[in-house]
């Protein structure tokens, strides 16, 4: 059979479904391996999406552990189909069904300390990946995070990742979900960088402990004033230039810095100091990928998450899958 | 898409879910009800004021069909007859009736304020009532929005010119009628108002693809305006952030859209989607950048270029170091600029001498021949090059059975050049590159530097 027809593989059930694309999970008719399909209609008045050309030729050149892997492309007359590494779950999905079974009164929702600890990191390595090959995932959140039975987690979805690197002057501030949307970009930067995928790992991060999302604003204003009722409102003092951007309003109630301490109790010290500089307001101020897996907090992290690699041998298969 | 897998759990039961405000799939979905052409008097807005580069009636509503350029005013008639190769027909017939419909410059968010100027206003009224008409036939199920920068960070003239010679330098072709290519270009810039890195990236693609698979690309004029079509339509699907479908495309460049979507599937599938280049490559994308800087820095200038140029016989630049993405020819051998042409368009005819004078004069070995050629700064002035025209001149006389004899290097790597292709008579098969006839004598002394000028000398050559 045709390694590269639609047909050398079997469509199963499927696992999500957008304005675009389709995704299956489809089974290798040679290996019998699982894969995940993702079916995008071609339209004929649009030709190829531009979405599917960003992911397919970001990942192409995204080779990593903790990214998804591209493993062919078909692209037949009406539509292309992507094939994918297979994985079990989401992040959202992964979360919502879970109950930690060391800690019952945890919320549903809540994740492990050790088990958030090894997906900060491995989130952090994939996005490091993409930072040092000029990607910008610019869609960061637990639905585009992929975990296995392993413990592995993974960076998909790159539909609206872009280069940067080329200098250009435009760049779409109708990005990130609105509740992992950077304040800066919340306030119409254009000139937005790295910085904005950091943003929204520091709010997942806060996700995993509590279960709840950190900012879940319902419009963009609604999202800035939830930001600034925690971090505090900005001011020219406080961030200088803040001003000039294109959403910045002179009638935001002034809100006084919240110690992020007393919103995640249940994050230890050197967490709550990594997640402090993961969610500073003014971009520059916030670190970057490399330094955040650098902080002392990673320094326990499981040694195979270190290494992106599965974990193994803690009793069939990693706990709460 | 919401997710990779984002089977929606039921609302009730699970935590509140993110609105999906730009996810995946849904994103290039967003469509523009706002006017584009609606004037945005928010004064409060003026950011972008000072440096706004409106320019009313040529960049940012464009005539159906573009006017043509003042480079080109020279006499009609006497273009006609030096071009009695008519203009690729088939683009010029859909021209006329269709036009070129402008697409709406994308400003989701980017209300720039026009000047409070009431001429501006006016102009910009009488736009919006033609731009809405258009809009409505062409771009109204288009949902495109927009690849337009509302600013531009070029002058369009200069960038239509950039364009043409470049891409006629990437193939190595002549048009037979560069006016109309020229005047097709305008009318694809103009209509989409790409950024400038854009139109590099667009460039390069086009110059790798040519490079890496040449087989694929003959230099059938037809293909060329397709090629250039297509590597625009994908710089553009890669870089911008907001594209056009294709049905505008096909709306601006008057090339069917059901062939574009299969240039752009064959395209994608040769170079296997990679479209992600490294922009540091200095032999890619940088390469055109610094080209274009340096083409716009020479354009002001305008300084007349010295009589004759340093001969680049630098063979190393052009040998080994093809990287993945750094083809040859590279912009620099090939033809940033009109002063840069004539220079290694001289390169590539000298190039010929050297495999003749060989010949020619074969006292001793090929070898101690060819150091001597190669090395550089070998032809130090004006009268040494006279004295080898003279010389072969000469010799051409006694020994006409000889055969041309192309150095197959040289003229790969240096002849592409525009200049070279439009007025260089060693590739026109009518004159060779030691032709004593005035027209050649005129070229080879005296590069015509403003286009105007290039146009007529060819008239001559016929």
């Amino acid at each position: 059979m045709d390694k590269r027809h639609p047909n050398s593989f079997q469509q199963l059930e499927k696992l999500g479904e957008g304005t675009y694309a389709t995704v299956f999970k489809g089974r290798n008719g040679q290996t019998g391996a699982f894969v995940a399909l993702k079916e995008i209609h071609l339209d004929s008045e649009e030709g190829t999406p531009s979405t599917a050309i960003r992911e397919i030729s970001l990942m192409k050149e995204l080779k990593h552990t903790n990214i998804v892997s591209l493993y062919d492309v078909i692209h037949t007359e009406n539509k292309l189909m992507l094939v994918f590494e297979y994985m079990d779950k989401d992040l959202k999905k992964y979360m919502d069904s879970y109950q930690s079974p060391t800690n019952p009164s945890a919320p549903r929702g809540a994740l492990d300390p050790d088990v958030i600890k090894s997906f900060m990191y491995q989130l952090l390595l994939g996005t490091a990946f993409c930072h040092e090959n000029r990607v910008l995932h610019r869609d960061l959140k637990p639905q585009n995070l992929l975990t296995n039975t392993s413990g592995q987690l993974k960076l998909a979805d790159f539909g609206l990742a872009r280069a940067f690197g080329i200098p250009v002057n435009t760049f779409s501030n109708e990005v990130v979900t609105l509740w992992y949307r950077a304040p800066d970009v919340l306030l119409g930067s254009r000139t937005y960088n790295t910085s904005i995928d950091i943003w929204s790992a520091g709010c997942i991060m806060a996700e995993m402990y509590t279960g709840r999302p950190l900012f879940p604003g319902t419009t963009n204003e609604d999202q800035l004033l939830k930001i600034f009722r925690l971090m505090g409102t900005p001011s020219e003092r406080s961030w200088p230039g803040i001003t000039s951007f294109p959403e910045y309003k002179t009638t935001w109630p002034v809100y006084a810095t919240q110690e992020l301490r007393a919103i995640l109790p249940q994050v230890d010290a050197l967490g709550i100091q990594l997640l402090n500089s993961m969610l500073q307001v003014r971009p520059e101020m916030r670190c970057s990928a490399q330094q955040a897996l650098a902080h002392p907090w990673f320094a326990d992290v499981y040694p195979q998450a270190r290494k992106g690699e599965a974990l193994g041998g803690q009793g069939g298969g990693f706990k709460g899958m | 898409m919401p997710a990779f897998y984002g089977t929606r759990p039921s609302a009730s039961a699970l935590p509140i879910t993110p609105p999906d405000s730009g996810s995946g799939y849904s994103y290039s979905n967003m469509y523009h009800n706002q006017d584009p052409y609606a004037p945005h008097q928010g004064l409060s807005q003026l950011r972008q004021d000072s440096t706004y580069d409106y320019q009313p009636q040529q960049d940012y509503m464009q005539p159906a069909i573009a006017p043509g350029p003042p480079g080109y005013s020279y006499s009609q008639g006497g273009y006609q007859t030096a071009n009695n190769l008519p203009p690729i027909s088939s683009y010029y017939e859909h021209y006329e009736p269709i036009g070129a419909p402008i697409l709406p410059p994308l400003r989701i968010n980017d209300r720039a304020s026009f000047a409070d100027d009431y001429q501006r206003r006016v102009q910009q009224q009488q736009q919006d009532a033609v731009a809405r008409e258009q809009q409505r036939q062409a771009v109204k199920e288009a949902k495109a929005t927009g690849g337009v920068s509302a600013k531009l960070d070029y002058e369009m003239e200069r960038m239509t010119d950039f364009v043409t010679e470049a891409t006629m330098t990437i193939f190595h072709h002549k048009m037979t009628s560069p006016p109309s290519f020229r005047k097709w270009v305008h009318q694809v810039l103009s209509a989409t108002r790409l950024p400038s890195s854009t139109i590099m990236l667009s460039l390069h693609y086009l110059n790798d693809r040519i490079a890496r698979f040449p087989e694929t690309v003959t230099t059938n004029e037809n293909q060329i305006y397709r090629l250039l079509a297509v590597g625009l339509i994908l710089g553009s699907k890669f870089l911008d952030d907001n594209t056009f479908i294709n049905k505008s495309w096909a709306d601006v460049t008057a090339i069917k859209v059901t062939e574009l979507n299969q240039l752009e599937a064959k395209w994608l599938d040769m170079i296997e989607w990679r479209l992600h280049v490294d922009p540091e490559s200095p032999h890619g994308l940088q390469a055109w950048l610094r080209a274009w800087r340096d083409y716009q820095i020479k354009d002001i200038i305008k300084q007349p270029p010295a009589r004759l140029s340093p001969l680049d016989t630098n063979v190393h630049r052009h040998s080994g170091h093809r990287e993945r993405f750094s083809p040859y020819p590279t912009p620099y051998s090939g033809a940033p600029s009109r002063y840069d042409s004539a220079t290694s368009a001289r390169s590539s005819q000298y190039g010929s001498t050297t495999a003749y004078g060989n010949d020619l004069w074969a006292m001793s070995g090929r070898t101690s021949y060819d150091d001597y050629y190669n090395r550089p700064g070998r032809y130090a002035g004006l009268s040494e090059m006279d004295t080898y025209n003279q010389r072969a001149a000469d010799e051409r006389a006694r020994q006409s059975a000889y055969t041309y004899q192309q150095n197959a290097h040289a003229s790969y790597y240096q002849m592409p050049t525009y200049g070279s292709t439009w007025d260089q008579p060693a590739w026109n098969a009518a004159h060779r590159y030691d032709c004593a006839c005035t027209a050649c004598a005129y070229q080879s002394h005296y590069r015509p530097y403003s286009m105007a000028t290039g146009y007529s000398a060819q008239a001559v050559m016929g």
